[in-house]
């Protein structure tokens, strides 16, 4: 145990053979999240209108984070992962 | 005052959706119980520690301690920053530790550690008395969503139970981290927005400081909530923040710098949330100087919630609502993740199959994480027609724990030189303490922070005359 401890993580080596999905994953998550607060706009049919604005802050807070995440890429160390045409990770075989 | 409407049943029945096709998308990162556990240490860091942070509040943030807030102003605040600082240990401790310590479930440390005997005992404890934690967790969830909406308690917690089963039991670590990042996504700007709407009805932040009664606005050395209460507090969190959960996000990056970034993200996190989160219900004190029951024992504890339905239009009262849950399915996805590693790793293959392989295990994952969340919603049904205190039952079984299992946890990452023993005999002192102090003689958060700690640590440190390794040690530190 205390030998691991003392011992760095090599990522090239010890994750070489481990998948990054930084990438899939960021991509997912800044599109839902966009979607999520330009679905939010929706309310705007539904609420008062001195109450309007509150909507618009909350899906402009929603959709910046979301357009946010859109600029994180992932690492160059580990294996690519498997894609498919939509570039999503294709679903992996179980060992 | 509004309740809720058709528009936010919409919301929350949509937030549902999303969270079963979140499950149903990392579906596909799972080859085995690696990735499973602890998403193959590929986690990215900004991934984990944002599901780090939302593993760290529930519901009880937006209800108990928003009631604390509602009554005893800035304290509330006080307690969160201890929150913050809490994981400036795991910073600049123990974060890199977790990580270097290349395993996939914190139980799996003891046996490399300790022993297989206090890998078993500590396995064992947590997941019995964790069961109830994650159980009074659900129902104090459900006890506030069914006020706020009128539907019967038994089956919100049957529903919310069942949807956090299905996305945790199909996409494992990674499923529990991607709903996390997507809850925090939609909990920090409502709670943002209703920063804003709160500030601007009382007259700003000055209007605020000026319409709040003084001893809302001070915190005394001793007594309820003050320094002293504030402290014991920070050391109790201090221990659950850096084990359990926590530490499963801290070895599930790629390397120790990226642990690190973790608690620090955590710790600004849970600074910028001690004031987001307790500015409504202050001014709310402003606003409402006496409260609506809304169902709640304790009707400050509706605090936030009647901000929200005060200053919110409908939709996003749902959100507020989808929020609660969010909180909640963090903190109980994480427990069911880590209870459902100890039972696969810990116990199924160290006991019963050494040789399984990873897709075995994924299996055994699979089911042991249905049994869990079933066991656990099980029990906040019970809970629920019993009648019993939520948040008491909560604050009991949680510092119990914490106090019982953190200090030879932690301990065991720093100091060397003890036997193999030493965690188990810390670990029985602490729970010994801790249960005659919650059940007997009632001690308060500062009585068993006083009492448990020292004696935990003392035993620790009292074994190591015992330790038989310490001459290896020293061959193996100076072949080194």
């Amino acid at each position: 145990m205390f030998k691991n401890l003392n011992t760095p993580v090599d990522v090239a080596t010890e994750l070489k053979d481990s998948a990054d999905f930084t990438a899939p994953v960021f991509r997912f998550l800044s599109r839902t999240i966009s979607f999520i607060g330009l679905l939010s706009l929706v309310l705007l049919f539904t609420v008062p209108s001195n109450q309007r604005m509150t909507v618009v802050w909350f899906a402009a807070l929603t959709v910046a984070v979301g357009v946010s995440l859109s600029f994180v890429r992932g690492t160059a160390n580990g294996a690519k992962p498997a894609v498919d045409n939509n570039g999503l990770p294709s679903l992996a075989p179980l060992e | 005052m509004a309740g809720a409407n058709f528009v936010d049943y919409a919301v929350i029945g949509l937030y549902a959706l999303l969270m079963v096709w979140v499950g149903l998308y990392v579906l596909r990162f799972n080859r085995g119980a690696a990735e499973y556990f602890r998403g193959g240490s590929r986690i990215p860091w900004l991934v984990a520690g944002l599901s780090c942070f939302m593993a760290g509040f529930s519901a009880w943030t937006f209800t108990g301690a928003a009631g604390v807030a509602y009554r005893s102003g800035v304290a509330a605040i006080g307690l969160y920053i201890g929150n913050a600082l809490s994981f400036l240990l795991g910073f600049f401790v123990f974060a890199k530790r977790w990580r270097r310590s290349r395993i996939t479930t914190v139980m799996e440390y003891l046996s490399g550690r300790f022993n297989l005997a206090t890998h078993q005992v500590f396995s064992w404890t947590t997941i019995v008395f964790q069961l109830f934690t994650s159980a009074s967790t659900l129902f104090g969830l459900s006890l506030f969503v069914s006020s706020a909406c009128g539907f019967p308690v038994t089956w919100t917690i049957l529903g919310a139970g069942a949807l956090i089963v299905f996305y945790c039991m199909l996409g494992g670590l990674w499923a529990v981290v991607v709903t996390d990042f997507l809850q925090a996504s939609i909990l920090m700007p409502f709670c943002m927005v209703l920063v804003v709407m709160s500030l601007a009805r009382v007259g700003g932040v000055s209007g605020l400081a000026h319409s709040l009664p003084p001893e809302m606005k001070t915190i005394h050395l001793s007594g309820e909530f003050g320094w002293i209460y504030i402290a014991s507090w920070t050391i109790m969190v201090a221990f659950g923040y850096n084990t359990s959960a926590m530490a499963q996000r801290y070895f599930s990056v790629d390397d120790e710098r990226s642990a690190r970034k973790i608690a620090l993200l955590c710790c600004g996190l849970f600074f910028a949330g001690a004031f987001l989160w307790f500015i409504p219900p202050m001014a709310m004190r402003v606003v409402y100087p006496e409260l609506p029951r809304m169902g709640l024992p304790n009707p400050s504890e509706a605090a936030y919630a009647v901000a929200s339905l005060t200053l919110l239009p409908h939709g996003l009262i749902g959100v507020m609502l989808a929020a609660m849950f969010s909180a909640t399915m963090a903190n109980l996805s994480a427990q069911f993740n880590v209870k459902s590693a100890i039972l696969t790793k810990d116990v199924y293959q160290s006991l019963f199959r050494k040789s399984a392989g990873e897709h075995e295990l994924l299996i055994v994952g699979w089911v042991t994480t249905f049994l869990i969340g079933g066991a656990t919603t099980a029990i906040a049904v019970v809970m629920a027609a019993s009648g019993q205190s939520v948040f008491q039952i909560m604050l009991t079984f949680n510092t119990l724990m914490s106090l019982a299992y953190g200090p030879p946890a932690l301990l065991g990452l720093v100091v060397r030189r003890t036997p193999p023993w030493s965690g188990l005999a810390s670990f029985v002192t602490g729970l010994t303490l801790g249960m005659l102090g919650a059940f007997v003689y009632h001690w308060s958060l500062i009585q068993q922070v006083a009492i448990i700690i020292p004696a935990s640590f003392g035993v620790f440190f009292l074994t190591m005359p015992f330790d038989r390794g310490t001459r290896l040690d020293v061959r193996y530190c100076l072949r080194t």
